[in-house]
């Protein structure tokens, strides 16, 4: 097990360790430690993919320069790759000798691989197209002219894009977001090349219901696997719900 | 004052355009493709001439030989759109108060009352765009725009998409405003539902590859 840990102190799994331990049952821990550690892991990641992707599609869609769809395709390159064969291209790029390794123990004197902050490469790396397709679709749909509109009105380019696009956008946004969020939360491939299968440090809930299944465990299975799709259900759910609440005042109720 | 003399490339055609509007209500009459909305896009900001000027009261706000060309949100000119562009996810409320200024010290609630009593608004404060009338839609239109006190109001086809009724009541509105705000109007149109209105009316002139709208043969305004 690597001692040192990605970035060291910021979230430190050890937390959840204790506070599992006061629980008597043994069952307990080995559900609720990796679906915390799962719930830390996706929601860093889908940050991540959030502010990067909502900002990369507003940026790509405006700007035009040469070399624009080569760049498009590479960040939508994890959707249609094999997991395994993103962990594979991870793991080079991040293993002691891959340009991206050589920096992270240049900046912060540790490996990523094989510690949570893997994981959240993985899952964010892999997570990162969904965000990025709807968002850019969503900015797609917005109507230049109510933009043009409040350039008239006296806004400059940061006010019409917090007042009038981001919330315009916003529903295809969210909708990203939440395939974001399911997606990195259901990350397999990529994270166990990457990550490994480490109890308590990188065992994500999709890693510990394979082994718990692989090794006749279904105690430890089927908790699992409800949780996840409770989460997955409650996810999705509070989306429908969240839209509508929120937009169908400008959208369904058309006078006659 | 506006002054305008400018030349715009467009696809099939070159677009030369030539006149000075004072605080009366200048139409431009021409058919459809003629570069009617560019001319009010050009003059707004929204689209960038080749070269010429264009002053309003003194103020430059596009001059290719100066290098200037002042952005939509410092112009100070009201456009109404022809299809108004209204922010479908905005009451029409915030849509209104969107372009005043916030200065401390005033509220920002000052002009408000005054504007929506002449448009006659005042029930439709909490609606959305979605939830009003083609004639609704137009108030709030003018509404919002003149809450930025602009010194110049451009109209894009303000009639074309009411019918008869509501045009002649319109119209009506629009002249009454006109004078009440004393600032130069300029509608483009297409069909003559807005001549009535005009003080002055400018025609296109056809060339082989070329339109221009001038007021004047010889380049007037033009000179420096």
């Amino acid at each position: 097990m690597p001692s040192t840990a990605f970035p060291p102190y910021l979230f430190n799994s050890e937390i959840f360790v204790t506070v599992a331990q006061g629980v008597k049952n043994m069952m307990v821990e080995d559900v609720l430690i990796p679906i915390l550690l799962s719930l830390k892991i996706v929601l860093v990641a889908t940050a991540c993919v959030f502010v990067g992707g909502v900002f990369l599609a507003r940026l790509l869609l405006t700007q035009n320069f040469f070399g624009k769809e080569v760049i498009e395709s590479l960040l939508l390159l994890p959707m249609v790759l094999p997991p395994t064969v993103t962990g594979f291209g991870l793991l080079v790029l991040f293993g002691k000798h891959g340009p991206l390794g050589v920096l992270t123990r240049f900046l912060f004197g540790g490996q990523v691989l094989f510690t949570w902050g893997a994981a959240v490469i993985a899952a964010a790396i892999v997570a990162f197209p969904l965000m990025y397709q709807s968002a850019r679709a969503a900015f797609e749909k917005v109507d230049a002219r109510q933009e043009q509109a409040a350039r008239t009105l006296g806004a400059g380019e940061l006010r019409v894009f917090f007042t009038i696009t981001l919330p315009q956008a916003w529903p295809g946004i969210l909708s990203g977001l939440v395939l974001a969020f399911t997606r990195a939360y259901g990350e397999f491939g990529a994270t166990l090349m990457v990550a490994g299968n480490i109890p308590g440090k990188t065992q994500t809930v999709p890693m510990a219901i394979y082994f718990a299944v692989e090794s006749g465990n279904y105690r430890v299975a089927v908790p699992l696997v409800a949780a996840t799709a409770l989460i997955s259900l409650g996810a999705i759910l509070w989306l429908k719900i969240w839209l509508k609440r929120k937009f169908w005042c400008y959208t369904e109720r058309k006078m006659g | 004052m506006l002054t305008a003399c400018f030349r715009k490339r467009l696809p099939d055609f070159t677009l030369n355009v030539n006149f000075a509007v004072e605080e009366e209500v200048l139409v431009l009459a021409g058919p459809s493709g003629s570069g009617k909305t560019t001319i009010l896009e050009c003059l707004c900001g929204l689209q960038k001439p080749e070269e010429g000027r264009i002053l309003l009261n003194e103020k430059i706000l596009y001059s290719s030989d100066a290098r200037i060309n002042l952005p939509p949100s410092e112009r100070g000119i009201g456009y109404i759109f022809q299809d108004y562009a209204l922010f479908e996810h905005m009451t029409v409320k915030d849509n209104i108060l969107y372009g005043v200024k916030r200065t401390r010290g005033t509220g920002r609630d000052e002009r408000l009352p005054a504007v929506l009593e002449r448009m006659g608004i005042v029930h439709l404060m909490d609606r959305y765009p979605i939830q009003l009338s083609g004639g609704e839609r137009q108030r709030v239109a003018l509404a919002r725009a003149l809450m930025t006190r602009p010194s110049i109001l451009l109209l894009d086809e303000p009639l074309a998409a009411l019918d008869r009724r509501l045009r002649e009541k319109m119209r009506q509105e629009l002249r009454e405003l006109h004078r009440a705000w004393q600032i130069p109007f300029i509608l483009v149109t297409h069909c003559c539902c807005e001549e009535q209105l005009a003080d002055k009316i400018l025609r296109p002139l056809q060339g082989p590859d070329n339109v221009s709208w001038a007021e004047r043969k010889e380049d007037v305004l033009c000179k420096h």
